[in-house]
């Protein structure tokens, strides 16, 4: 017993005193402005990491280093959203944030973002700088609250081998990628031995209405407009090319990664991704000689595509906004230095001007995203569209494609649903 | 006699290592995926074995995230919530299960109830508390001011010492031990508080063993709450640092799988620490004289 | 309180010497009894109570996180009724724990029988079994989701060796489900399995032995010994258990997320959801308050069937 308490006591004592060092650790994350001549001190909050890291670090190093009044610290946070969303209870918050720019319709109206438009006037920038659409997505009532930092959009990986080997050209159109993939798919009795294209992301449901000529949500964004003409045209086609024609399996690309995944492995001939992938890719280039074409037309000749992309944003609550916007202005303004962000991260800055430099223009692979941007569109700007998208539109697809209901009655349902998440998520 | 003996033990051997197959399976191709070079991870066909073995991933594990730092923060969480539980769980599992007070029941039922509201809508409501905890972080008397207990590991071990389950678990444990020691002792003159801590405690030493093990592995695995209110990256724990494989969109196995080992270890190291109370523990023959 | 007055009379008038009157030997018992849960209570209070309180506070409100709060009295508890997903969550939920809950019990019992039992090597099978626990949700559905894939992953080369073709596990609505009923289960039998062993170690070797000598076969034993004894336990493992399964989460999220078709989506991915991304935290209150509600219900329904001599 007596040596079970002296233990014990050593224990409590080593443990009080290891949480007495916890407590001291005071936070360097606070803001705290300078006096005078001390340089002001940013907090950058992303959540790359690993490679990313170092590419953010690569632009705010310089940032630091091309002038000396402000310094900029990159700090990781691993779940931003949900990070900056707790920091604004408790006041805080960073100076600059990464931004995923779809939830700006969310966010924007409750006031959390700093609007730059008077920053923008004072220094000069002008917006026609920057893709239109990528603008739309970071603004909200004729206020603008960020830059943006990457443009993507998705394009067609094809296999170059498996394409000389049929004797074919990269499709343009729906009726191409459908003779293509016929061709390509080779089956061993039910099994597949090669899908001829993956058409595996049913989220992607929101570029091929573009290019049958439809929209996800009317005009004036109060309703969805998917249960159309155009959408029932792409169940069909969907349905030929799985029930027809057979040239994918759903769930076979399901849990595949990095070197596994089927474009990689020869498994796959044709599949829809974006810039994210020129990594991997290139790492198993003795392997996988792909090639890259802009999204194919539709029926009617209509182009779609989806943009997506990052922008930088300065939260209201954040003490040293005029400091964040020099920050800002400096990486994705200036057209080098978003030129230098693009070649260092292989990300589209969003910047046009920097993309007009050869090293964009002039290289096969960037070549078709630069002009599928062209006519890329942005998602709706409804706070309730992902939602929408999310439970009540793709569940349907999904049972589409499980051949468990009819097209009119999955887009029936999937209007029903959505309009309902839509009105429950309108900004009030 | 004998043919039926052995008959069982190869049941036995059988069954179990069947099971044991299934359940070990993910963690071996784990373990596997984390020495073999980044080229092997994913081959078609399937590669069990790697050609080579490297220790690179670990390193680049390592390199990538401060996880010496992250190690100890999670041990120091983990041993925390432990002792606070154990500690905390044993004394209000005794008094609920062998002690007469009024409210008893009612206090053990709202106990137990509040383990039945999902965390997730109470996440943000703890948040705001320790935020306005008063005189800590900053605060004054009415909690305003400054941050509370916020970016403090008391923020994890104390929301976490909170919990029902360890009193729950301790009480249930308790209500086996019979009621006849407690009288002899109180009729020698013991007083309530020593009849727990020198009499019954002592026997409970396979559950202490087998809540000291789950309350570490809780402790341990967990991510959100942590990152949630721990603000310094020097404080982050293994879980967090677990997420810094994964990044827009792409994941780098090799280093998460060296990092998924090297989180296991701990645990397995305290489960089979732990092994001998779960082999000696109390066995009641009857009353010791 | 009656009772104790009563007693305590009767006992003055007998007057033992040695034993302390009834009435305050309780308030000493009381006294103690306090002093011992003080400090789980005061913690509760804070970090509990007035947290689930300003949740149900919520509940009346449109509460973002972070802007405004308005109080909208019960019109979340009215939008709950049209909330398609929602009930959705909730027949899928219902069906997890049907399956979950018995499978859960029943296996992690048998695997504490069988590693008590005084074979060698006993102790590699704990560990064997109990490693699936340790290893975070998310790690493990991570390594999970390329097993379960239909052409390439582990679990249908083995079954086609057996001539079996296995479906699409994590595309199709059923086998998504036995899905993640399986790698739940998988996850946490060894965490239940201990808890059994505890309990196991409890039961006197007297019972077995006398059984023994009555010639009851080791199966015998098992129904009419262990089990029996095993009540608190069963009781502790199956509350927690379906507490648990009905607030099923990290291995949804990841394996499936939720589908195919919100098959698999579980309430409380809902209600995060609904909270953390769309900032409906208020709407998102009132839909925890309704799975409270069910859970509280199980769990009555529950310590009825199990109740054994605890009062």
């Amino acid at each position: 017993m007596r040596k079970f308490r002296v233990g014990w006591m050593m224990l409590l004592g080593l443990l009080l005193s290891l949480a007495l060092a916890g407590c001291s650790s005071e936070d360097s994350s606070n803001n705290e402005s300078g006096s005078g001549d001390e340089k002001v001190k940013l907090t950058f909050w992303g959540d790359w990491t690993g490679d990313g890291e170092d590419q953010f670090n690569h632009m705010v190093d310089k940032f630091n280093e091309s002038q000396d009044r402000i310094e900029v610290e990159y700090v990781i946070q691993e779940d931003l959203i949900t990070k900056f969303m707790t920091g604004i209870t408790s006041g805080q918050v960073p100076d600059v944030l990464l931004w995923d720019r779809w939830r700006t319709s969310l966010y924007a109206p409750k006031g959390v973002l700093h609007p730059i438009n008077e920053y923008m006037e004072a220094d000069g920038i002008s917006e026609g700088d920057f893709y239109e659409e990528a603008l739309k997505e970071l603004s909200y009532d004729d206020n603008l609250y960020g830059l943006p930092l990457t443009v993507d959009t998705r394009a067609l990986f094809y296999n170059k081998d498996h394409f000389e080997e049929a004797g074919l050209e990269p499709p343009t159109t729906w009726e191409e990628l459908r003779e293509a993939a016929k061709k390509l798919t080779i089956k061993n009795g039910n099994d597949f031995e090669r899908v001829g294209f993956s058409l595996n992301d049913l989220g992607l449901f929101n570029m091929w209405l573009q290019q049958a000529g439809g929209q996800m949500l009317t005009d004036d964004l109060s309703s969805t407009a998917y249960n159309s003409e155009a959408g029932l045209e792409v169940l069909e086609y969907w349905n030929q090319l799985l029930f027809e024609d057979q040239v994918y399996k759903t769930g076979f690309d399901k849990g595949l990664e990095g070197a596994q995944h089927p474009f990689v492995t020869g498994k796959s001939s044709m599949h829809f991704t974006g810039p994210w992938d020129l990594r991997t890719y290139e790492q198993y280039s003795d392997q996988l000689n792909y090639g890259v074409v802009p999204p194919p037309a539709g029926p009617n000749g209509d182009k779609g595509a989806v943009m997506g992309g990052f922008g930088l944003a300065v939260p209201e609550a954040s003490e040293k906004k005029e400091a964040a916007w020099e920050f800002i202005k400096w990486w994705l303004a200036e057209p080098e230095n978003a030129l230098e962000w693009g070649k260092t991260s292989l990300n589209i800055p969003g910047n046009k001007v920097a993309l007009e430099d050869p090293f964009f223009q002039d290289d096969p692979f960037w070549k078709p995203f630069i002009d599928s941007l062209e006519f890329a569109k942005i998602r709706p700007v409804h706070p309730g569209y992902s939602v929408a998208e999310v439970d009540a539109l793709i569940p349907n697809l999904e049972k589409f494609v499980l051949q468990e209901q009819s097209a009119e009655e999955t887009l029936e349902k999937a209007q029903k649903e959505g309009d309902r998440m839509l009105k429950e998520n309108e900004v009030k | 006699m004998k043919k039926s003996e052995n008959l069982k033990k190869l049941i036995f051997y059988i069954i179990s290592s069947a099971i044991a197959v299934i359940m070990v399976m993910p963690f071996i191709w784990s373990l596997l995926t984390s020495i073999k070079p980044d080229t092997e991870i994913f081959r078609i066909p399937l590669q069990w074995l790697p050609s080579t073995i490297t220790f690179d991933q670990y390193i680049e594990a390592f390199e990538s995230v401060p996880f010496a730092r992250y190690l100890f923060n999670s041990l120091y969480l983990a041993v925390m919530g432990v002792f606070f539980n154990l500690l905390f769980g044993s004394m209000s599992g005794y008094a609920f299960a062998k002690l007469k007070f009024k409210g008893r029941k009612v206090i053990f039922a709202v106990l137990l109830a509040a383990m039945m509201i999902p965390g997730v809508v109470v996440m943000i409501p703890q948040y705001i508390v320790l935020n306005n905890m008063p005189l800590m972080g900053g605060n004054d008397i009415f909690g305003q001011g400054g941050h509370g207990l916020l970016n403090n590991f008391w923020a994890v071990i104390l929301p976490g010492a909170a919990g029902s389950f360890a009193v729950f678990f301790m009480r249930q444990f308790f209500l086996t031990l019979p009621d006849e020691y407690m009288e002899s002792a109180r009729i020698d003159g013991c007083s309530e508080f020593r009849i727990y801590w020198n009499l019954y405690l002592p026997l409970t030493k396979p559950a202490l063993a087998t809540l000291g093990i789950f309350t570490f592995q809780a402790g341990w695995n967990s991510f959100l709450w942590p990152l949630i209110v721990l603000n310094d990256r020097s404080l982050y724990t293994v879980q967090i640092g677990l997420q810094a494989f994964t990044f827009d969109k792409q994941t780098a196995y090799g280093p998460m799988m060296a990092a998924t080992i090297i989180i296991i270890l701990p645990i397995i190291a305290l489960f089979m620490y732990l092994q001998k109370y779960f082999i000696d523990g109390a066995n009641f023959s009857g009353i010791k004289s | 309180m009656k009772l104790n007055k009563i007693n305590s009379a009767h006992e003055s008038s007998l007057s033992l010497g040695t034993v302390p009157k009834k009435s305050s030997f309780n308030r000493y018992q009381s006294r103690a009894a306090y002093f011992l849960i003080a400090p789980t209570l005061i913690l509760f209070v804070v970090f509990m109570v007035i947290p689930i309180g300003m949740a149900i506070f919520l509940s009346f409100t449109n509460y973002d996180i972070i802007s405004s709060m308005e109080f909208v009295g019960l019109d979340n508890f009215k939008r709950l009724i049209d909330d398609a997903i929602l009930w959705q969550t909730f027949r899928n939920v219902g069906v997890l724990t049907l399956f979950f809950v018995p499978l859960m019990i029943i296996i992690s019992l048998l695997l504490a029988v069988l590693v008590t039992q005084p074979f060698r090597g006993v102790t590699l099978f704990r560990l064997a079994f109990y490693i699936p626990t340790v290893t975070s949700a998310v790690a493990a559905s991570i390594v999970w989701l390329w097993m379960l894939n239909s052409e390439y992953g582990l679990i249908n080369q083995m079954l086609s060796y057996v001539g079996i073709a296995g479906p699409a596990w994590l595309s199709e609505s059923g086998p998504a489900m036995a899905s993640v009923i399986a790698v739940t289960l998988w996850l946490g039998v060894g965490g239940n399995m201990i808890i059994y062993m505890a309990g196991i170690k409890g039961i006197p070797t007297q019972l077995y032995e006398a059984a023994r000598i009555d010639g009851a076969s080791s199966f015998k034993q098992l129904i009419y010994i262990t089990f029996p004894m095993l009540r608190p336990t069963t009781l502790l493992v199956s509350t927690m258990t379906i507490i648990g399964a009905l607030q099923i989460f990290d291995q949804a999220y990841v394996l499936t997320q939720g589908g195919p078709a919100n098959s698999t989506k579980t309430i409380v991915y809902h209600i995060y959801t609904t909270g953390f991304e769309q900032l409906q935290m208020g709407y998102a209150s009132a839909q925890a308050l309704v799975l409270t509600i069910t859970i509280l219900i199980f769990t009555a329904i529950n310590f009825k069937i199990n109740h054994s001599k605890d009062q």
